[in-house]
């Protein structure tokens, strides 16, 4: 992988020009995709229940209002509880179903890759309705396991593709080396593919999670008792004056995400640092 | 040219999940692979094939909502009705509008965080990756306080004195739906376009230049051939989602902006009218299908195109 | 085991009931009165069950509900008469399927400083002012209203099929209606910036959280009649805590408990023994002592028997 920078290559008056170009085309999509995010936290300290100009003051209180809401906390934490279990058991199916359709021939392949895909290109709003229908036709009281059923269902295929990516440039020589060794099929996945899956398997487990905890149109079908964040959200937006709260609690969410994901990223480097890989790996893999 | 080409080509056959490599493999039996497969195929046999076999079962009866009616085509003739149709219709126009921008900015953007940003690279991929991290409602309220009457774009306009009056289409129209249907889903149409560009040899972009070529010639015939398997994944992954949503058009597209998803989730939720909606879901697929389709044919076309 | 809409979920309220009753209450929130209907017909567990006047008739004749036992509802020979005549509260047969809790108006609400004063439908949908409108994304909301605007009705069973046929080709040929609102605080939002002057079917909320906010909006009655609606608890036919369910509803319309509603939401309450509790400036703005507000043309809420042909028609003004 080149990782020289090329930016500083504009050195003909030309090359200035694609500099400007691209430095305003980069600031336009940056603008795109984090203007609203930077524009809703600056409104979550506007002191109004209107999302719009003009700023009336800062004030604190729709953060301290959200801190007050035990329905937020309850929801979170139902969330993270179903995000926890979803996330460990997607993994293992993506990985399992990931390595079958890699390193085996056998009947039916394309038709099962395929199936396997099919989850990725279905509405969720279609999946949401066709669970609901089915855990009623065959009496399976709704609750965390149904949600957390359907989120699995819908996030295990996204890790398939990940990690079937990324299994499918690892070189084939070294599964296959460690199996002219003398290596068991066991052996030779654990110590020699497992190992070299990890950055992908961490990727795939931030997509995975993030899937699941902000799902809304799955869980809303196939909630029970217990609401979902995004559940709560969709169903406190109804109040009339609760827009703010809901701004400021989905603005520090996404804050703790981006920590998490960040934190979670910078841990990843340090191992694939050390084991002399580039991190980009991860995201061409997909 | 084609040494260089060989890996990318081979790329290219991979569908959206990489199997390709299957056939080097050592050939084995089909029983461990059972073994490998039982836990994720059994999973969604069971908890993706039984809800959407039911949804069908669904869309072929008469009184669906109970499950205890007679056998009938009656929701599929429904689904075909007019109103349906204009709303399918209006649906193409706002996803094929927003597909093609997404392209015209993805593409770009992919080529220019995997050939020239150096050392900014990996930042830059996750902040793509993060700018997807809030609650997609909550963000669509944001883009009113940026396209409204008294928004942020008619306001600076205003102070520009480029306009007097604020405009009005920028929202409550189509344009304001494939606006916020473009920005929700640009990260996933970058990924994999910058993942096909990653495969390209940075010495065949140098070669294409030493040897005089322009960049529309560099791109017809190096970059496009060789990312048309990103650019397949990327419509795979981001139309249906785009056709599916119903939260951007319901919030910024006023009465202009309806797409089929809305009328899907009203005849789901608002009216209870499971078959049609059932019935209304698998056209919509059909319909799908064939754009990927479409797109396939497309891009395997032109991949031969360039084989001349 | 209480399932209703998230705004019912008052944590002073449901801890109160937790302090008397030692019953701890689980809420799960929905969003319409379909997705409750899915979700008991899926099988879902839940002993009180939130219902609208009007919504509840397919959940009735699907047997998903129980009908109520009025000798073990504490306040119910106090409940506003105006409260018990609404659909689905009470049917023929006398069974009870709905205990009223709250209710209110619907009408029209407006910027003062932007436009005159607005006074029906009529002049609202054709009446000659600068500036857009919002009306209601529920089918039948918004043809009631420009039905009433074009002198139908205003009871809801009152309109004829061609008049729906109408009042859509009215809506569709307005092109004064910019958008359609969903929750109200997406109508808040769109009032107070500016996108629209005017909407209907908005709640006298609505015009409050506004002027709370130092903008000049107003809730005006249309002179064609304003809709009332009416809310309360039903009880699910496989409710497992029967008891609880009704100490739960008994709890809900206590005074003190629909006070607390008033306050909370402007919410008219049903049970007359509010007025010897509530403070006496609470009554008068809110009107709680007459729920039924005789000077003014009230209709009660309902969803037509017809309501699929509303549905089909709103989809060639919505699609």
């Amino acid at each position: 992988m080149t990782t020289g920078s090329s930016v500083a290559l504009g050195s003909t008056a030309r090359g200035r020009l694609s500099l400007a170009f691209r430095t305003v085309f980069l600031a336009f999509v940056g603008f795109v995709l984090f203007g609203p995010v930077v524009i809703l936290a600056v409104f979550s300290l506007n002191d109004s229940i209107i999302l719009g100009f003009p700023f009336k003051g800062a004030t604190t209180s729709w953060y301290v209002q959200a801190f007050r809401e035990p329905n937020i906390w309850a929801s979170l934490w139902t969330s993270l509880k179903v995000a926890a279990v979803v996330t460990p058991v997607s993994l293992l199916l993506g990985l399992t179903s990931a390595i079958a359709l890699t390193r085996f021939r056998f009947r039916l392949r394309g038709t099962i890759t395929a199936f396997v895909a099919l989850p990725l290109v279905i509405p969720w709003l279609v999946i949401g309705v066709g669970s609901l229908l089915f855990f009623s036709a065959t009496d399976i009281p709704l609750g965390l396991f149904t949600i957390g059923v359907s989120h699995v269902v819908i996030a295990f295929p996204l890790a398939t593709a990940l990690l079937s990516a990324q299994l499918y440039r690892l070189e084939p020589h070294l599964h296959e080396a460690a199996l002219d060794l003398g290596a068991t099929e066991r052996e030779a996945l654990r110590l020699v593919v497992l190992p070299l899956l990890v950055p992908t398997l961490a990727a795939s487990a931030i997509f995975v999670f993030s899937w699941s905890f902000n799902n809304f149109i799955v869980s809303f079908f196939t909630a029970g008792f217990e609401n979902t964040f995004p559940i709560w959200v969709f169903s406190t937006l109804r109040r009339a004056r609760d827009l703010p709260m809901v701004n400021a609690i989905s603005t520090l969410v996404s804050v703790v995400q981006v920590i998490v994901v960040v934190g979670a990223w910078q841990a990843l480097r340090r191992v694939m640092d050390r084991r002399g890989q580039d991190i980009r790996e991860i995201v061409i893999g997909s | 040219m084609s040494d260089a080409q060989t890996p990318a080509a081979d790329h290219a056959d991979t569908p959206v999940l990489g199997t390709g490599y299957a056939g080097k493999a050592r050939s084995r039996g089909s029983f461990s692979a059972f073994i490998y497969l039982a836990g994720p195929v059994g999973v969604l046999l069971l908890f993706f094939a039984g809800p959407l076999g039911i949804l069908a079962l669904y869309s072929f009866q008469e009184r669906s909502r109970t499950g205890d009616g007679s056998w009938t085509i009656s929701n599929y003739v429904n689904a075909l009705r007019p109103q349906y149709v204009e709303t399918a219709l209006n649906t193409l126009v706002i996803a094929v509008l927003s597909m093609v921008l997404l392209l015209v900015i993805a593409y770009p953007l992919a080529y220019l965080l995997a050939f020239k940003v150096g050392r900014w690279e990996v930042p830059l991929l996750l902040a793509l990756a993060l700018s997807d991290e809030l609650n997609p409602l909550i963000r669509i309220y944001a883009w009113r306080t940026v396209l409204g009457r008294n928004g942020l774009v008619n306001t600076v306009l205003t102070q520009l004195r480029l306009i007097d009056q604020p405009l009005d289409w920028l929202i409550f129209t189509k344009f304001a739906v494939v606006v916020v249907l473009t920005a929700s889903w640009l990260p996933y149409a970058v990924i994999p376009l910058y993942a096909a560009m990653k495969t390209i040899d940075r010495r065949v972009l140098e070669a294409a230049r030493d040897l005089g070529a322009g960049w529309w010639t560099t791109f017809r015939s190096v970059v496009f051939p060789l990312t048309a398997a990103g650019f397949l994944a990327t419509i795979v992954i981001v139309f249906i989602p785009i056709i599916s949503d119903f939260a951007a058009p319901a919030l910024v597209g006023g009465t202009s902006g309806r797409m089929l998803a809305s009328v899907t989730e009203d005849l789901f939720l608002g009216r209870g009218e499971w078959g049609i909606g059932s019935a209304l879901t698998f056209v919509l697929l059909a319909a799908s299908g064939l754009v990927v389709w479409f797109s396939y044919k497309l891009t395997d076309l032109s991949r031969l195109a360039t084989h001349r | 085991m209480f399932f209703g809409y998230e705004d019912s979920f008052l944590p002073e309220v449901l801890a109160s009931f937790t302090d008397e009753t030692g019953i701890s209450v689980e809420t799960p929130a929905f969003a319409d009165e379909d997705e409750t209907e899915a979700k008991l017909r899926a099988g879902f567990q839940a002993d009180v069950v939130e219902l609208c006047s009007g919504e509840a008739g397919s959940m009735i004749e699907a047997g998903l509900l129980q009908p109520i036992d009025t000798s073990r509802i504490d306040a119910w020979d106090q409940i506003f008469p105006s409260f018990k005549d609404g659909e689905d509260v009470v049917d023929e047969e006398g069974n009870v399927w709905i205990v009223p809790l709250q209710g209110g108006p619907f009408g029209i609400v407006y910027l003062a400083d932007a436009v005159d004063p607005i006074t029906s439908y009529q002049e609202l949908f054709f009446g000659d002012y600068d500036g857009d409108i919002a009306v209601s994304e529920e089918p039948v909301s918004t043809i009631w209203d420009m039905a009433m605007a074009l002198g139908y009705g205003p009871e809801v069973d009152a309109i004829t099929e061609e008049q729906v046929v109408d009042a859509v080709d009215a809506l569709i040929a307005n092109e004064r209606i910019r958008t359609t609102w969903s929750e109200d605080g997406d109508l808040i939002q769109l009032l107070a910036t500016g996108e629209v002057v005017a909407a209907a079917h908005a709640t006298p909320d609505i015009a409050q959280a506004l002027q709370e906010e130092g903008i000049d909006a107003v809730y005006v009655a249309p002179a064609e009649g304003q809709i009332l609606w009416k809310c309360g608890h039903g009880i699910s036919a496989t409710a497992q805590n029967l008891d609880g369910a009704y100490a739960l509803i008994n709890h809900y319309l206590s005074p003190e408990v629909q006070t607390t509603f008033a306050e909370e939401y402007g919410y008219l309450a049903s049970n007359a023994a509010i007025l010897e509790v509530a403070p006496q400036e609470l009554i008068d703005e809110l009107r709680l002592d007459d729920p039924g507000a005789a000077d003014l043309v009230t209709i009660p809420e309902g969803l037509p028997d017809n309501e699929e042909f509303w549905d089909d028609q709103w989809q060639r003004f919505a699609g």
